[in-house]
């Protein structure tokens, strides 16, 4: 008993927690230690030792460790950062808990903020390519009101060399005025507009997406799925560099088979590989995993958890939260057991639209 | 960048009163603003000297604290803002002349 409260002890003392977190970890284990068997316990303090938990200061050094890695290939880091943007991977319907591990990393790197953008990376490529259009479609309308203006004011000037009346001339030349104003005008319009397209979009020549861990890979497979028939479409000539915590060989392998299916051009750099705990040889010996399997999977039915279809027996977490691809008796609660890292669903609970509503959102649309 | 010295202090107090995790949610929160901008709202404390970013977490210096202690507002918090009572010295009224009558 005494000798497994001191390896629980020890086991505390490996993640960088504050004193309150420290004993509430503490607590929890002690519950874990009351209610399981030896050998159930055992195995989940084995597995416990070899928790990655990424605290403020380890996720910062983790970020630090991972730009310094990036920034030195490049030939020139001035122009490399100064054609670059950096985003959080973040979804559309979710609350900010990409954006707090993204400040982490801005922080530590010292990134200017305008180089930043807190919009969905997808979003950010859509917005190019309707821009691009309609800029373009602007352009050439332009262009070629410009040729008919300057064969207009060319024909001007060749009658005022016939003319010789003067009012005449007069009327010709205040028309020649307005039509070389109208085009001042024009351009002027035109290049504020090409300048902010240069400078948000056109001059952008690598976009680095900023997460924290890679499970499954789903999120990253969707982006891309989003974004890589457009990007292919569009000729945009844009690098996408993922910089992440820890991604798992899985996660990786569905990604690649994604760049490839779309020839994206894209790199992927992770500081460690997350761990299946319950893959032989890795934490447990060959002929001990099945064993392990099984009692894990007994905990879970007697404390009713079940694993989501994110699950992949990994053993991580950040000060912000854990990820859905954890050890499920890690991260998730249920009535009789209590997680040592919680998952916090920080989602944004969609409002139930009545009928009535939808009926009157349909009677304006049809007035 | 317009920044009012009021809504410094809310910032300052944010910072020293919460975790890194959700500093900027509720900093967007409490100002109404994106994300966006609370990040250029803490480079301007960082370029400013009232905050530091040390071992992962946002921290106030000295500066920082000088900076709430003059505005009277090192010992609150944002969460007890709603709680404190104000006593109003009714006597300095009586001299208060409107405006507009």
């Amino acid at each position: 008993m005494f000798k497994r409260f001191n390896k629980l002890n020890e086991v505390v003392h490996l993640w960088d927690l504050d004193k309150k977190n420290k004993n509430d970890k503490i607590q929890i284990l002690k519950i874990w230690m009351e209610n399981l068997s030896e050998d159930e316990f055992g195995i989940l303090l084995d597995i416990c030792s070899n928790f990655n938990y990424y605290s403020e200061k380890l996720t910062a050094q983790v970020y630090k460790k991972l730009y310094e890695n990036n920034i030195s290939k490049p030939d020139d880091v001035e122009i490399f950062l100064s054609q670059s943007l950096f985003f959080p991977l973040r979804k559309k319907d979710r609350i900010e808990s990409a954006v707090d591990m993204f400040s982490s990393f801005r922080l530590v790197n010292n990134i200017d903020a305008n180089r930043t953008k807190i919009i969905c990376p997808a979003d950010y490529l859509i917005n190019y390519n309707s821009n691009y259009h309609n800029l373009k479609k602007l352009v050439e309308e332009n262009d070629l009101t410009d040729k008919n203006d300057n064969e207009r004011i060319q024909n001007l000037n060749q009658q005022l060399i016939n003319i010789k009346n003067e009012t005449i001339s007069k009327k010709i030349e205040k028309k020649i005025i307005n039509l070389k104003k109208g085009k001042n005008n024009r351009e002027q319009r035109l290049n504020k507009r090409v300048e902010l397209f240069n400078e948000n979009y056109f001059s952008v020549k690598n976009m680095i997406i900023i997460d924290d861990f890679i499970g499954t890979g789903d999120s990253v497979v969707s982006f891309l799925k989003k974004i890589g028939k457009s990007l292919k479409e569009n000729d945009i000539n844009i690098k996408i560099n993922l910089w992440v915590i820890e991604a798992s060989k899985q996660g990786l392998e569905a990604i690649e088979d994604i760049v490839t299916k779309f020839e994206l051009d894209m790199s992927i750099s992770y500081y460690k590989e997350s761990i299946d705990v319950l893959v032989e040889e890795k934490l447990f010996p060959t002929q001990n995993i099945r064993d392990v399997q099984e009692i894990i999977r007994g905990i879970n039915k007697r404390n009713n958890l079940k694993p989501s279809r994110y699950c992949r027996n990994h053993a991580i977490a950040s000060f912000v939260n854990a990820p859905n691809n954890n050890l499920t008796l890690l991260s998730e609660n249920s009535f009789t057991w209590n997680a040592l890292f919680p998952r916090t669903k920080r989602n944004k609970e969609e409002r139930i639209i009545s009928r009535t509503e939808l009926k009157e959102a349909y009677d304006f649309l049809r007035k | 960048m317009k920044f009012s010295s009021l809504k410094k202090n809310i910032v300052l107090l944010i910072i020293k009163d919460h975790n890194m995790a959700g500093i900027i949610d509720i900093i967007k929160e409490y100002l109404n603003v994106t994300a966006e901008q609370v990040f250029h709202i803490i480079d301007y404390l960082v370029r400013s000297k009232l905050v530091v970013f040390e071992d992962g977490k946002l921290v106030i210096t000295l500066e920082g604290y000088s900076s709430l202690s003059y505005a009277k507002l090192s010992n609150i918090t944002i969460e007890s803002m709603s709680e404190i009572k104000y006593i109003v010295n009714e006597a300095s009224l009586e001299n208060y002349i409107p405006k507009k009558l």
